[in-house]
């Protein structure tokens, strides 16, 4: 048993005051007591010998495995049916999900873009025959911040800090813009059912597997190593060819875990939290005009700021569909905006970027290759734009955001 | 544990399963016991996890993490399955099996302290778990949790401090 100066200690450094370390440190020790339960070695033993089959054959993985039917007519195929690439690719393809299955992956997303290294974990379940995702985005401590439910002509996602919902018709309604928000499943499996493309055989990581190359879009393409056994794509590059001939690796998703559901085991997985407000969002569409606002007008309208130093001037941009707020300072904007995101803040590259908690709400982090983004999703949401800034500098601005009032 | 055993270990798993088995089935049903409240269900539990890890634990990638990890969360899931279906299926409770009582607190005490650290999410029971009962040092309750150190000793002050609250609304003064 640990000792109770040694949890005492760990809270402690965790931010506990000393008195309420020690409080904590008995508490959970005493919650902790009763699992403390001695397993014997015969009953490992036993146990041992019920779960281990007496004659071990090959391991068949549960992924991709919905029934015993469909693991023999999947074994039947792989043995029998000659291994044309055209035949691979249309397994790999069903792999990824039917009629009557849901998709269930965890992702870790390691975004390789200058300032805004870091990864991003994720959860999603993938309903291929219905077109629709759903994704929960984690922190780095492991609590869940967002989920987002993509289907046809609907896009919602629910901020669990503040207990918000934004709901609208497709992604380019929200500021990350499409490219944080498709999922690079999705994108797999489009760029498969679309294109011929050659299973290379090689070896990943100690297995068999396969490398594709397909395309995603402009100069971006994507590297996808596929388990040569479920066919389930195991790792997915991003990658940008550059002007002199040199490729950069956008971003990397590694699959860590993948399994398919049978319909109903996943019908829940599709019902975002419940509860807090719902905002409604659209494109701003084209602008119409542009003004410079007084400081007592701005303040009218609550917007976000940094602060009076520095600041050069407030500006109202009215679009056709709504009007957004713009705290300038210098090279540096603060954008305001509640149910219309204007277009300069669509992230204008498919690569995924970084998501971090910042004041209880998702920030999510993106570069158009010259100014580096930050937007902090909410009622009203904001955003800071910044040249040839870091994430770092972008989050010591964050940090001093407040509204005028 | 240097990286390179880590992965020698995880590899040495693949191709072993009495040896995983050995090493960590009776920390599974400790896990289990503890989050469904029977330490018979947790066995037969524990057994189905360890049939799952049979199944597949020959394909999982070596991704910086023990097979540990992997079987947390199998069993994570299962006891969640498993909570729903005796939801659904138990109009009345059992008493949760349980240690002998403490001198010093009441069996009703004892079992509103269990009943509420079975609320935690998740994650918190597991860090308890790691670190109380099994007695991991932050290291490497933070190699299982695939967190850093600094994140899984927050969870646990955070599920110290929803442990207190969870009690507390149930009127029973914890943490004194």
């Amino acid at each position: 048993m640990p000792a109770r100066d040694l949890i005492r200690a760990e809270l402690a450094r965790a931010g506990a005051s000393p008195d309420e370390a020690a409080r904590l440190a008995a508490l959970l020790e005493r919650a902790a007591e009763p699992a403390r339960l001695d397993v014997p070695p015969h009953e490992v033993e036993a146990m041992l010998g019920r779960v281990r089959p007496a004659r071990r054959g090959f391991r068949v993985p549960r992924l991709a495995l919905g029934a015993a039917a469909a693991v023999a007519a999947l074994l039947a195929v792989v043995l029998l049916v000659p291994r044309q690439q055209e035949d691979v690719q249309a397994r790999a393809l069903s792999a990824l999900g039917g009629a009557d299955s849901v998709l269930h992956l965890q992702l870790e997303i390691f975004s390789a873009l200058p300032g805004t290294g870091g990864t991003t974990r994720r959860e999603v379940w993938y309903d291929a025959s219905r077109r629709r995702v759903r994704w929960t985005n984690f922190s780095d401590s492991g609590d869940p911040f967002s989920d987002t439910l993509v289907e046809p002509g609907r896009f919602e996602r629910v901020l669990r800090g503040p207990r918000t919902r934004i709901v609208g018709t497709s992604c380019r309604a929200f500021a990350a813009g499409c490219a944080e928000l498709i999922d690079p499943v999705t994108r797999y499996r489009e760029s498969l059912a679309r294109v011929d493309t050659r299973f290379v055989p090689m070896s990943f990581d100690g297995r068999r597997a396969y490398r594709l190359q397909l395309p995603l879009q402009g100069r971006i393409d994507q590297i996808v190593i596929v388990d040569r056994q479920t066919l389930l794509p195991r790792s997915i590059r991003w990658r940008e060819r550059q002007d002199g001939g040199g490729v950069f690796v956008v971003a990397t998703i590694e699959l860590t875990d993948a399994e398919l559901l049978e319909r109903d085991d996943a019908r829940r997985a599709f019902e975002l939290p419940r509860g807090g407000r719902t905002v409604r969002v659209e494109p701003a569409g084209a602008k119409a005009t542009e003004r410079a606002l007084p400081l007592e007008q701005a303040r009218s309208r609550a917007p976000y700021w940094l602060g009076r130093e520095g600041l050069t001037s407030f500006r109202e941009l009215r679009y056709a569909r709504g009007n957004v707020t713009v705290a300038n300072y210098g090279t540096t904007d603060v954008w305001t905006f509640r149910d219309v995101l204007p277009p300069e803040l669509l992230a204008s590259r498919l690569s995924e970027t970084k998501t971090l908690v910042l004041h209880g709400r998702p920030a999510t982090f993106f570069s158009d290759g010259i100014r580096l983004s930050v937007v902090i999703e909410g009622a009203p949401s904001v955003a800071i734009t910044a040249p040839q800034a870091t994430k770092e500098d972008v989050i010591g601005l964050a940090e001093r955001l407040q509204r005028l009032r | 544990m240097e990286h390179g055993d880590e992965e020698r270990t995880f590899r040495r798993y693949q191709r072993d399963f009495d040896a995983l088995f050995r090493a960590h089935y009776p920390e599974i049903v400790r896990y289990l016991a503890a989050r469904l409240g029977s330490r018979e269900a947790a066995a037969d539990v524990a057994g189905d996890v360890f049939v799952e890890a049979f199944r597949r634990a020959g394909v999982l990638r070596w991704r910086g993490k023990p097979m540990l990890a992997w079987l947390y969360r199998v069993a994570s899931n299962m006891a969640a399955d498993q909570l729903r279906r005796s939801a659904r299926e138990t109009a009345v409770a059992d008493v949760p099996e349980r240690g002998a009582p403490d001198a010093t607190e009441t069996l009703p005490e004892r079992e509103a302290v269990a009943r509420a650290l079975c609320t935690l999410p998740d994650d918190y029971q597991l860090v308890v778990h790691l670190r109380l009962v099994e007695d991991y040092a932050f290291d490497d309750v933070a190699r299982v949790m695939g967190r850093t150190v600094g994140a899984c000793q927050m969870l646990m002050l955070r599920a110290g401090r929803e442990l207190r609250e969870a009690l507390e609304r149930e009127g029973i003064r914890a943490g004194a």
